[in-house]
This record gives structure tokens, sequence and C-alpha cells, in this order.
């Protein structure tokens, strides 16, 4: 699934009431299956851009198109669907559900989507909790988990209805290298299966290697794209 | 709508004292005025049961109307006091009474009243095709003596007595028991007891030495008189022959049923006119008055009601409380929670999935009070009412009240829903932007 920003603007309102652009994108198209870094500094616009892209927050102008649709046209509720189905989000902390399992934590999106039939939502999400390596602790709470665990379930829960973009918020913040390496192979790898879109925003430069291709956010607006990609398109697609 | 459900349920398990507290209230709403309802309910069913069998009217000393019927029919006050013999006897022989039965009180055998009567007691129907209402479970009737002053009805008595012809002393101090009286007691035919003056216990510890022997024993009758013990008139009488030198000479001679004394007289009328009559010929009188006893239990069941009315409104104002409970409880939940919503709503969550998981956490507190509620609230009303009964003998048949359910499930249900909304509309106003990434 393409994604396409054009003429986006967002506006917030500071405490005095001036008006300070913190996204300003003219156009920005991501193919499907793409596997994208989009690199900035903390209050670059990263986490704005991610929830204009999944629907969460109306921007000021301009629009957000998924292969045609444009998100923002649809109405509240049709929108909330339309990013359960199509779009997960993998936030900055792992943002668990405290009273739910692991394996809960994971239908719940599954349940939101109404994408499968119910009769298989345990099943998939028994299934995704052993490709993160979790299948042992389908039945733990998450203050049972570790931070790493937390984040494995957060990311099995991401790719719960198979989405066609998935928007990751500095995942590997909390975590030390050999963990977030293991996180990234996992959602890099999963992604490439499903041909699905991945979006890592994080100021993690270990992270660019990873890459085939890394955006810059500064100030709202995206002033480098890189010229050569880390891999050739067909890799990424392999 | 089953995962949210699924969902509400979670999360009230991960909070069980603030779901139990709520939850408790309304149960104790709900308790209380189940428990009321069936408890008036089955003390007016148990009052007309054990006053059924008891004629259509009272014949007893000037007084409280309500006082003579309660003492006389329910055994639950004391009497007003005795009237003459000669009234019993004058409604015996007068042709507009269909049947008068003596009674009269004085002693008791460990807090269960001794009642002095003759045979025409237990003849006593709930109507006139009924069987009689009080029936031997084992043994005989207590023998009628023959009397001095009484010689008449003493042989009127013995002809209907199957052991008519044991005319001598020694039947002076037979007894026949209550079923409930005969277990409480725990005598059988043929064991002896000693009675005390007085109508409890607590009223006088002076014995009398002349033991009662046990002829017979009752079947139970769902009657205060279950709880009785029978023996005839003349018995009574002999144990109150006045002595100067008594202590309880005074009391005995004017409240207990001395010689030539009944405390009250039990009457069914052959007709509604003549009725009319006996009851405007003591109206006017001054010896005795006449009541009758659905009159005076009608006016009984008011203030019974009035009490249910007041409890009632004791419990409407306890759930009111239960509400508040309810709504302070899913308040704070949902504020403490709008972090978790929020991360609902980003994983794509609309906002009427976090609504219904708010009303079906509300419904399920107040569902499980409901629950919890009646289980107390039956429980109670069983525990009172057994109480009660095997205090006064007095039946209270519990039942299930059909124009209650309906409204006892709906009640906290609306309340729940209500006190849900609030709660439910702030989940659905969420930001989800500001609560998942506070700048």
């Amino acid at each position: 699934m393409n994604v396409t920003f054009a003429d986006l603007r967002h506006v917030y309102k500071s405490p005095a009431g001036e008006a300070r652009t913190v996204l300003d994108i003219a156009r920005w198209e991501v193919d499907g299956g793409q596997q994208i870094l989009l690199r900035g500094v903390s209050g670059s616009g990263k986490t704005t851009l991610f929830n204009i892209a999944a629907g969460l927050l109306a921007p000021t102008e301009g629009t957000v198109t998924y292969d045609g649709q444009k998100l923002y046209a649809l109405a509240p509720g049709e929108r909330d669907r339309f990013r359960a189905r199509h779009t997960g989000y993998i936030f900055q902390t792992h943002y668990l559900l405290a009273p739910l399992t692991a394996l809960e934590n994971v239908v719940m999106p599954m349940a939101f989507a109404r994408k499968y039939p119910a009769g298989q939502w345990k099943r998939d999400a028994r299934d995704l909790l052993g490709r993160v390596g979790l299948a042992e602790y389908a039945h733990y709470r998450p203050a049972q988990m570790s931070t790493g665990q937390r984040l494995r379930v957060a990311v099995a829960r991401a790719l719960a209805n198979r989405p066609d973009v998935l928007l990751a918020d500095e995942p590997t913040a909390a975590l030390d290298a050999g963990a977030a390496q293991t996180v990234m192979d996992l959602v890099q790898a999963i992604c490439r299966e499903n041909g699905a879109s991945l979006i890592v925003a994080s100021h993690d430069p270990a992270l660019a290697a990873r890459f085939p291709l890394a955006v810059d956010l500064e100030h709202g607006r995206l002033i480098a794209q890189a010229a050569e990609p880390l891999y050739a398109a067909s890799e990424v697609m392999a | 709508m089953i995962y949210d459900m699924a969902v509400a349920w979670r999360n009230l398990h991960a909070r069980p004292i603030q779901t139990a507290i709520p939850a408790l209230v309304i149960a104790l709403a709900l308790a209380l005025s189940l428990a009321v309802a069936m408890l008036s309910d089955g003390a007016k069913e148990g009052i007309i049961q054990a006053s059924d069998p008891f004629g259509v009217m009272v014949i007893g000393a000037k007084g409280s109307s309500q006082q003579l019927v309660l003492s006389s029919i329910l055994l639950q006050d004391d009497p007003i006091g005795n009237i003459p013999y000669t009234i019993y006897d004058d409604l015996e022989h007068d042709e507009r009474v269909q049947l008068a039965v003596p009674l009269a009180f004085g002693d008791n055998v460990a807090g269960a009243r001794l009642i002095g009567t003759n045979h025409d007691f237990f003849e006593l129907r709930t109507s006139r095709s009924a069987p009689p209402a009080f029936q031997l479970a084992d043994g005989r009737l207590f023998a009628v003596v023959e009397d001095h002053e009484h010689e008449e009805d003493a042989e009127h008595d013995a002809e209907e007595h199957e052991e008519g012809d044991e005319h001598h002393d020694e039947g002076l101090f037979e007894a026949v028991l209550g079923a409930t009286a005969a277990k409480d007691l725990g005598l059988k035919v043929g064991d002896q007891f000693e009675t005390t003056h007085g109508f409890g216990e607590g009223i006088a510890t002076d014995h009398h030495h002349e033991p009662y022997t046990v002829v017979g024993i009752l079947k139970p009758s769902g009657t205060a008189y279950d709880g009785a013990a029978f023996t005839q008139i003349e018995s009574v009488w002999h144990v109150h022959e006045v002595d100067p030198n008594d202590s309880l000479a005074p009391y005995m001679g004017e409240r207990l049923g001395a010689s030539d004394q009944v405390t009250a007289v039990l009457v069914l009328p052959a007709s509604f006119a003549g009725q009319n009559q006996i009851y405007q010929e003591f109206y006017t009188g001054t010896e005795a008055q006449a009541a009758f006893p659905g009159t005076e239990l009608t006016d009984l069941f008011e203030l019974i009601d009035q009490a249910q009315e007041i409890l009632g409104l004791i419990g409407y104002m306890v759930l009111g409380i239960a509400a508040l409970t309810v709504f302070l409880s899913m308040y704070n939940a949902t504020v403490a929670r709008e972090h978790a919503i929020a991360v609902m709503r980003g994983l794509g969550s609309s906002p009427a999935h976090v609504v219904r998981i708010v009303l079906f956490e509300t419904l399920f507190v107040t569902l499980l009070g409901a629950i919890l509620g009646r289980v107390i609230g039956y429980g109670a009303a069983q525990v009172v009412a057994d109480a009660y009964s095997a205090r006064s003998a007095i039946p209270v048949p519990l039942r299930l009240l059909p124009e209650w359910e309906a409204l006892l499930w709906a009640l906290p249900l609306g309340v729940g829903a209500l006190a849900g909304l609030v709660p439910a509309a702030l989940a659905y106003r969420v930001n989800v932007v500001e609560k998942l990434f506070p700048s």
C-alpha cells in the first residue's frame, strides 16, 4: 500500500497563543514494502508525523492518502477502523494494557479491526508471540515481564492485523544494543514477509545501517532524502 | 461485543477493592429492600394463616381491641384482663352462636403458654368444610373433669371425649402440647412438667407444684398455638385458687386465670345478623368487648405497610448512595485509565468500543451487586423469619415476589447505566494524542 503525504502542514498553538509550525512537508511518497528510517532529533516532528499518518491527529493542512483513499476524508469511526486494519503502531514505550495478558494484548487490535474471523484471533496471536520468542509468556501480564519482553509483545500487537504500514516510534530507545538488534531484526523480517511498509522513527545512529532508505526530518521539514539506498530495492522486497 | 465484555471484566478484576465496594453497597441496598418486602409479605401471610382457624369474633376484657386480638389469637401481647365465665356460658347457649371456645391464660411452661380451654377448641376449623385445625399427632386429648359449678358443661365435654368416663381428680392435670412446644420442651406423651405463673419465663418464678402429664401432642397447625400447651379450664382455675397468703394473689386474682373467669372467648356466630347483634350488645355493655380479628389485623397490616414504606425509602436512599459509589468508582477508574483508553484508541479502537467497555464495567458491578443483594436479601429474610417463627410460633412463609423481581433487576442496572454515563462520556472524549504523547 502506497502512502502519500501532500502539502502537509501542522501548526500548534503555544500556551501564549503563538502559532508554531511543527510539520511542513510538500510531498512525500512511501511505496508499499519500503523500509524507511525517519531520523530527527527530539522535537523535529517525527511523532507528529506518525500521529498524522496513523489518523490520530488531523493535520492543519494537506492530505494523507493510502492507495488513493484520503485518510482524513473518512469519518472518525471509519478512520479508527482504517487504522486498526491497515496501520500498526509501535509506541516508544510499550504501552501494554496492565490487566491483560500478553496474549490478550495481542488479540486486542484484532477485536477492534475485525479483519479476520474471531475464531482465529487467539491462534494468530499465539503464532505472533511465538515469532517474537514469547510463546511461553502468553499468559503473563506486563508487570511480570522484562522491558525487552514487553516491547516484543508490543511488536506482536502492532503486527496483529498484518498491517500494510507499520510505524515504529523509537522502538529501541529503552533497550540495550543486543535487545535492540533482536527487536529490529524481527520487525524488519516480519514486515518483509508481509510486504508491509515500515517507517521507524529514531535518532539512534546505530539503526542507519539497517535501512535502505533514511529520511531526515528537521524542524518539521524533510530536508534530505538519502540519495543512495543502502540496499537495492529488490533486496528490500526479497 | 464479547471482547469488550471480556476486557471490561478483566479491568474490574484488576481493581478488586474498587469493584467490590460499590457492588457491596448495591447489594446491601437491594438486600434491605428485598428482605423488608419479603418479611412484610411473609408476616402478613403468616398472620392470616395463624388467625384463620379462630372464628370471626373474640370476646374479652374492655380495653384495646387490637391487644385483645393479638393476645388471644397470636399470643403476642399480655391479655387485658379476665371476664366472668358466665359470659362464655351465655354465649355457648346463645342460639346466635354456632361455636364458643373459652380461653384461660395463666401460666407458662418454660415460656410456652398453658391455655385452659375445653374440647370445643379442637373443633376450630379454617372453614366449615375444612378438617379441624388442631389435630392430634400422638396420644389423646386431656380429660375433662366435672366441675362443681359447671357440671353441665363438663358433662357435655365428657360426652365428646373418647376417654370421657375418666371423671377423677387425676385427670385434672393432663395436658396436650402444640407441635412446637413439644419439640422445644423436649416432651413426649407420658412425660410430666411443672408450670410457673405468668406468660413468660421472666415474669414470675413461682412454680406450681402440681405436675402436668402430657397425654397428647398436636400436629403443626401453622398458628401461634403450636407453641402452647392445653389443659382443661378447670385445671387453670384449680391452680389459681387464690390463697390470701400468696404474694402473687393480687396479680393472680386480676390478671391470671382465676376461678370462674376466662381471658377470652372465641366466637363463631351462626349468622351475619347474629354476629352484628352480639357485637352491638358487647359494644353497649360494660363487662366485655367484642373484636373482629379481621378488622384488627387489617389495621395491623396497615402498620406493617407503613413500616415497609419507611424501610423501603431507606432502601432507595441506600441505593442512591450506591449509585454515587458506583459513579465515583467508575469515574476515578476512567480518569486513572485515560492513558490505557488512549492506547486502545491508538490501536484502532473506536470511541464506541471504549464507551461500551466502561458501560459494561458499570453494568457488571451493578449486576454483581444485584446478584449478591439477592443472596444477602433472601438469606437475611430467611434468618429473620426463622428467628421470629421460633420465638412466636407464628409462621412467616417467604415466597418470591414476582412484582419485586423485575424492579430489583431493572433498578440497579438502570442506576448502573446512569452512573456509567459520565465516565463513558469521559472515555469517549479522551484526547489520544495528548495522553499518548504528552508534550
